[in-house]
């Protein structure tokens, strides 16, 4: 999903390929969800034509650029590319999820990291809630994936006029909100009468 | 969770293929006409002024 902020000014939640001042990288490095960023080189390829943009800047938690790095080493650094095949130019931004930041390519404008649960980590012992990001721009609170919102972020999206959440489907699943379980239904199904 | 003050709009995104888009907008208006909480779902090239 793409937000244009300003006219010409354009932030993009890693999906699809267009230009872009920049990206917010909301957590797992799926393989999926890194094909759409390898797909987002045709922005950056230089060739015939000029490329679109110069180069693509990510913002994104410490542990997924940590995760990246292993698992796709040559988006993070293109000396690792072992192959002929092109690859996108990024620059990466790992933020501190408990603290705004600001994106110097989007005229300095801040976003707030939401920490939110996104499955768990398939570990022995106790469950551990995998900690993935949705994003507050101004009175815009976005959250891609989760399955739970713990209270601390809860206090962080409240005042947003606008809430995007994740919804995947009528069936329960381990990592993503089903539709009984987005928080305005779940308060349905829990008799309660206020709600998002 | 509830939150205080309310959006005044929440979009659903990320749905799976199993989703039939203009059946789950059809239950989510009448659900938001009885609760009087807006929720929609998202779709490709929705623009939302800031």
């Amino acid at each position: 999903m793409y937000f244009p902020i300003l006219r010409s000014l354009t932030i993009g939640f890693t999906i699809n390929p267009r230009p872009c001042r920049c990206l917010l990288r909301s957590g797992r490095p799926e393989v999926c969800r890194m094909n759409s960023e390898v797909n987002t080189r045709s922005l950056t390829l230089r060739g015939t034509y000029s490329p679109v943009q110069d180069h693509i800047p990510i913002h994104t938690s410490p542990e997924t650029f940590s995760s990246i790095s292993t698992m796709f080493p040559y988006m993070v650094d293109s000396k690792k590319a072992t192959g002929g095949g092109d690859i996108p130019s990024f620059t990466w931004h790992p933020f501190d999820p408990s603290e705004p930041f600001a994106i110097p390519s989007c005229g300095g404008i801040k976003v707030l990291p939401l920490p939110v649960e996104h499955g768990i980590y398939f570990s022995d012992g106790p469950a551990i809630p995998y900690m993935c990001m949705g994003f507050r721009i101004g009175q815009l609170s976005y959250i891609s994936d989760a399955n739970r919102i713990p209270e601390e972020t809860k206090r962080k999206i409240e005042g947003s006029k606008i809430l995007i959440l994740d919804a995947l489907r009528e069936v329960p699943h381990g990592s993503h909100f089903s539709f009984d379980e987005v928080p305005p239904k779940r308060e349905r199904a829990h008799g309660r009468r206020k709600s998002l | 969770m509830s939150l205080d003050p309310r959006p005044e709009i929440t979009y659903w995104v990320g749905f799976s293929h199993q989703t039939d888009h203009y059946m789950l907008e059809q239950e989510l208006e009448l659900w938001s006409q009885k609760t009087g909480v807006r929720i929609e779902p998202a779709y490709d090239g929705l623009q939302i002024p800031l």
